[in-house]
């Protein structure tokens, strides 16, 4: 507050100083002009009083000149008598009076006139004195009253005249000098007050001046900035001065004075709105650091959805957010927003996202088939192709019915699921979702008993984007194959290294139980595998797959489980391949999990409503057992990539007939299953 | 002078992470006065030790963060606390700001971003 005071004295200096002479000279004048009026009356006074001496010269002349001849003629002389008296009073009086005030204007010419006049009136005074008292006055002294009087009068009336005149000409003089300094102070008055006003107007001028140079560049930066700038004061309304660049960007419309959040509403879902409420509300509260509130920013990038914008592409935009501080006001004042328009930010953004994710996807797919022999995964293309236009074919000549719809679909929904699982062994992720999803479809249609032609679209949809992931992994293959001078020629694929197919395989476990989050170890066995028959290799590159994902997706539990259960959390799962005395060759699956819980089975087979209460009451163990292997039954709680479909074990039963196998199965609950394949020739 | 810290939070590990961040930073008169794991103990602790500087997890057993907030503001009203928590719900953490807290550094973390948010709030 000093500082400003200091400042506004320093400012106006020159005009307060103005100010100040003006009302001296205005005081000075006033007192001059009473003063001048004072000595006017005075002067005027003084005149009358020598105009008085005069007359009353020679109203004493007349009236001694009147004694003398009533005396004469012996009329009575009371009223001349009287006249005498009066005439010679009231003239000591004025005599007195112009006396007392030359004395005061202490004038010496006056002084000497009046000294002069006295000279010549004393003597007359004296002798008139002495006719005017008595009653009956002597003719000799009235006579020579009258000689007296008739040889003082002339000079006495010149005295007096002089006297009138010298006071005249000394007032008239006076007036003239106090004229000429009223003047001059009116000039002076008259100078100042110029001066005020000239100063006025052009400090006036000068601010007008600043003040515009300043609007005209705050307009110049609102209308060039690329930036939607505005402020909102405390009661959240807008204020009057705003970017040129808001109207392109802001959707809505936001006059001066509109609310900033009620004008937000029609545009950002209530939630945001809600967030942006109590967002800018803290940006007020001195209490909260702006800094370390940024990140919680509701409308940092915000998708505004305007009804008249209906077919256009999202309009995101981002705003920012800056508390205002004041002189004149204690904490913020206001908060200044800044809007810039991040759709195409946003846009590319997500392109880039997009990109990743396309080259992620390619990246896996070409790492997946580097890390496979080429010819696997092209007899396995080639199988998996062929099996989908068989679909397709077989899609087009249905003959009409929803009994041969359901037997299509099972069938399907088996190619599909072997699809599937040689699909994960190869680590060809992409398919393996395609395929999952192809599943879900499928298993949606399979529970459904009164399926019609149209249904049977979406399976035609699926089979054709299953066929087209498997294009991108032969367009991979055949671009290798291309570098590799050839390499995927399908004639040789059969013949795959079974150390190669066990590393595939171990692979797999490990991937399936990444998935579900447990913890497997792996284990592998296999002797004597120089010459293995085509169909034992057939249960080896199709039923292996199948196995482990059982092993692990129903067998070994979770982690916490098997800590629960007083077991390592580390499950295993051991594979081995082994050729018998009798020349049996035999894959056996074992892992240490859960074991099949014939009881538990029982109660699923009931509320799957594949069988009464009663008949499953009546099942031995071993039956209830073998129906794990019946197409559609699961032990799975819930469906996901690995299990739930109660797919594998149907495909593995078809396989083994297929082959010429035979299964066996052994289990302890909570503690062990174990599948064990077996082929000889003899079988 | 120095300045008195306390962190509540209900991870172990977070909790021992910042303590270890302001041993390490280096950072000038910082003591640290309390480590609680839970709402309940840190308003007792809050009491107790007095700290001028809180850093405030929100989902924590007994008494969540925005009650916590709450309450200690009230029990100390010049402490500062920095809400410390993962940004996936800006709703709540607005709503502990608005409780009483100064700040918010959402979960994960870097070690520079925590020491500035810490030196931005005793700013």
């Amino acid at each position: 507050m000093k500082s400003n005071r200091s400042t506004f004295f320093g400012r106006y200096r020159a005009l307060l100083l103005a100010i100040g002479l003006f009302f001296l000279v205005a005081v000075s004048i006033f007192a001059f002009n009473y003063g001048l009026s004072v000595q006017l009356a005075i002067d005027g006074a003084r005149v009358k009083d020598a105009g008085a001496i005069r007359g009353l010269t020679q109203q004493h002349a007349k009236a001694i000149l009147s004694l003398s001849h009533e005396l004469a003629a012996g009329d009575m002389i009371q009223t001349s008598q009287a006249q005498l008296s009066e005439s010679s009073l009231a003239l000591e009086e004025a005599l007195a009076r112009s006396l007392t005030s030359a004395k005061a204007a202490n004038v010496v010419s006056e002084l000497e006139l009046l000294a002069k006049f006295e000279k010549f009136w004393r003597p007359l005074a004296e002798i008139s004195k002495s006719v005017e008292r008595r009653e009956h006055p002597d003719q000799v002294d009235v006579q020579l009253a009258l000689t007296k009087s008739n040889a003082n009068n002339v000079r006495l009336m010149q005295l007096a005249d002089d006297l009138t005149q010298m006071i005249e000409s000394a007032a008239a003089e006076r007036t003239r000098n106090l004229g000429t300094m009223q003047a001059a102070a009116i000039a002076l008055a008259l100078a100042s007050f110029l001066f005020i006003v000239f100063y006025t107007l052009r400090s006036l001028r000068r601010s007008d001046r600043v003040a515009e140079l300043a609007r005209a560049e705050t307009e110049q930066i609102m209308t060039t900035v690329r930036e939607g700038l505005f402020l909102i004061d405390r009661a959240g309304a807008v204020g009057s001065q705003r970017s040129m660049h808001l109207e392109k960007i802001f959707p809505g419309s936001m006059p001066p004075g509109a609310e900033f959040l009620q004008v937000l509403a029609s545009l950002v879902s209530d939630e945001t709105l809600k967030s942006a409420r109590e967002y800018i509300g803290l940006l007020f509260n001195k209490r909260v650091k702006v800094a370390l509130v940024k990140s919680l920013n509701p409308l940092q990038r915000v998708e505004i959805t305007a009804d008249e914008q209906q077919g256009k592409p999202a309009v995101y935009l981002s705003f920012d957010f800056h508390p205002v501080f004041s002189d004149q006001q204690e904490g913020v004042a206001a908060v200044l927003v800044s809007v810039v328009d991040i759709s195409q930010q946003v846009a590319l953004e997500r392109e880039l996202e997009r990109a990743e994710e396309r080259s992620r996807t390619g990246m896996s797919l070409l790492v997946s088939v580097l890390e496979n022999d080429p010819r696997v995964v092209g007899t396995f293309l080639a199988g998996a192709e062929a099996s989908l236009k068989e679909i397709n074919e077989e899609l087009r000549l249905i003959k009409a019915g929803p009994g041969s719809y359901n037997m299509l679909i099972n069938r399907i929904f088996r190619i599909v699921h072997t699809t599937k699982g040689e699909a994960a062994a190869l680590a060809l992720h992409t398919v393996t979702r395609q395929a999952h999803l192809f599943e879900e479809t499928l298993s949606s249609l399979r529970k459904r008993l009164d399926l019609r032609g149209e249904d049977l679209i979406a399976v035609a949809t699926s089979t054709g984007e299953l066929l087209e992931e498997l294009s991108k992994v032969r367009g991979i293959v055949d671009h290798l194959g291309a570098y590799a001078g050839g390499r995927t020629d399908e004639s040789s694929a059969t013949g795959e290294d079974i150390h190669h197919t066990m590393q595939r395989i171990q692979r797999l476990t490990l991937a399936v139980a990444a998935d579900l989050g447990k913890r497997v170890r792996v284990e592998t066995s296999l002797t004597d595998m120089d010459t293995l028959p085509d169909a034992f290799r057939r249960l080896l590159k199709e039923g292996l797959p199948q196995l482990v994902r059982n092993a692990v997706a129903h067998g070994i539990e979770s982690g916490n489980e098997r800590l629960q259960a007083g077991k390592t959390a580390e499950g295993s799962v051991r594979i081995e391949v082994r050729r018998g005395e009798t020349g049996v060759l035999e894959l056996e699956v074992a892992d240490d999990g859960r074991g099949i819980d014939a009881g538990e089975l029982r109660r699923k087979l009931v509320d799957s409503g594949r069988y009464q209460e009663h008949e499953v009451a009546a099942m031995t163990v071993r039956e209830v057992i073998a129906t794990i292997f019946q197409p559609g039954m699961s032990t799975a709680d819930d469906v996901n990539e690995h299990a739930g479909r109660g797919v594998g074990l149907d495909v593995l039963y078809s396989l083994v007939r297929e082959t010429g196998a035979r299964i066996k199965l052994v289990s302890t609950p909570s503690s062990f299953t174990r599948f064990i394949l077996q082929w000889s020739p003899a079988l | 002078m120095t300045s008195r810290l306390m962190i509540v939070d209900d991870s172990n590990t977070i909790r021992n992470h910042i303590a270890r961040l302001m041993v390490d930073s280096r950072l000038p008169g910082i003591e640290i006065v309390g480590l609680a794991g839970d709402g309940r103990k840190a308003v007792e602790m809050a009491g107790r030790t007095r700290p001028d500087y809180i850093t405030m997890d929100l989902t924590m057993p007994h008494m969540d963060g925005e009650a916590c907030i709450g309450e200690i503001a009230k029990l100390l009203p010049d402490a500062r606390i920095l809400v410390v928590s993962a940004l996936s719900d800006k709703a709540t953490a607005l709503r502990a700001i608005a409780k009483g807290a100064h700040g918010f550094v959402h979960k994960p973390f870097s070690d520079e971003t925590m020491i500035q948010s810490l030196l931005e709030l005793m700013s």
